[in-house]
């Protein structure tokens, strides 16, 4: 259970509106471009109506101007799709280890719910008290291990939140 | 880890008393797979001296602890909660446990269950102790926005009435 439940074998919680965030800043770059798009189309729209080489050696610099700001952005947006892509992953495997670490929890718990099971109909004079303490205490003794699934799985919900 | 600006409240508010384990598992922790080195690591420490990677890693065991342990250990658990990334695991356990219950929350057949811990816990605490986890919530919720709907929750149902914190000693 350890190695699923700890981390060791994975992210075992996603930080909430991390892939909200890295959306917006993709969104936002991609109207950037947009807009430096456009306005490369205005510039070259006023190179061609340039009234002599004076004017049209100006907008020539704007436009290699706006050609720098372009590629700039699209580096900035294809480093921000490899952030989304390695949140994309980081999800995944948080979702798959949270899966695994409730899975073993379970499992833990319905050993001991096995055990307090077999000791329910105990009359051996010997293990009789002993028994019945291990059954009378069982419900506020395995509640930890209840509490820890539901604690899990609200992790797990948030990081289904956080799939891209 | 990070800077916790409440450090001096929480050790004025929880004194530094060497925890003795023995009985730490009898009230609700006979099921904990971890009692045996939970208890090992805890024994004859304060709260102050108790490892911060081994408590981190283990805090399901807040779970599992009677109350008096869980008073303990929960200074360290309230300036982990601070210090460490606020998507660590220790968020997942503390805070559940410093919530009110209410009927609706999951699991809901625990709920009488999650009300006797929270009763016990919140009446053994000092009033400072109490103001001490109040701005410890507060802090989180400033620190960490993203992550503040659970912290927000808990300090609503309950931990709202403490709000300030005594100033600090001279």
């Amino acid at each position: 259970m350890h190695p699923w439940c700890d981390g060791d074998r994975g992210p075992v919680s996603c930080d909430s509106g991390g892939t909200r965030d890295l959306r917006a800043k993709l969104e936002k770059e991609q109207r950037n471009l947009e807009t430096l798009k456009d306005k490369r189309r205005d510039f070259e729209d006023k190179r061609s109506r340039a009234a002599d080489d004076g004017e049209k050696t100006k907008w020539t610099m704007e436009i290699e101007a706006v050609d720098r700001d372009i590629e700039a952005s699209k580096k900035r947006i294809d480093d921000l799709k490899a952030d989304l892509d390695k949140r994309k992953d980081f999800v995944e495997k948080a979702i798959y280890t949270l899966n695994k670490c409730i899975d073993y929890r379970r499992a833990v718990m319905n050993i001991f719910a096995y055990a307090t099971d077999k000791v329910r109909g105990e009359n051996e004079p010997d293990i009789k008290p002993y028994a019945e303490k291990l059954r009378d205490k069982y419900p506020q003794h395995i509640s930890g291990h209840e509490i820890q699934i539901t604690s899990r799985m609200n992790a797990l919900e948030n990081c289904k939140k956080e799939q891209p | 880890m990070k800077h916790n600006i409440l450090l001096d409240e929480l050790r004025a508010a929880f004194l530094p008393v060497p925890i003795v384990a023995a009985g730490a598992w009898e009230q609700r922790g006979r099921f904990y797979c971890d009692a045996e080195e939970y208890g090992r690591e805890m024994d004859g420490k304060t709260w102050e001296q108790l490892d911060p990677q081994f408590f981190a890693r283990r805090s399901d065991g807040l779970s599992f602890l009677g109350t008096t342990y869980i008073i303990a250990v929960l200074p360290l658990y309230l300036h982990l909660l601070l210090v460490l990334e606020p998507t660590s695991p220790v968020r997942w356990t503390l805070l559940p446990q410093l919530t009110k219950p209410a009927p609706t929350d999951a699991p809901a057949h625990l709920f009488e269950e999650l009300t006797i811990r929270f009763d016990e816990l919140t009446q053994a605490l000092t009033d400072h102790q109490s103001r001490v986890v109040a701005a410890t919530l507060r802090q989180f919720i400033t620190a960490a926005p993203n992550e503040a709907d659970p912290a927000q929750r808990a300090l609503d149902r309950h931990w709202h009435a403490f709000d300030a914190i005594d100033p600090p000693r001279s």
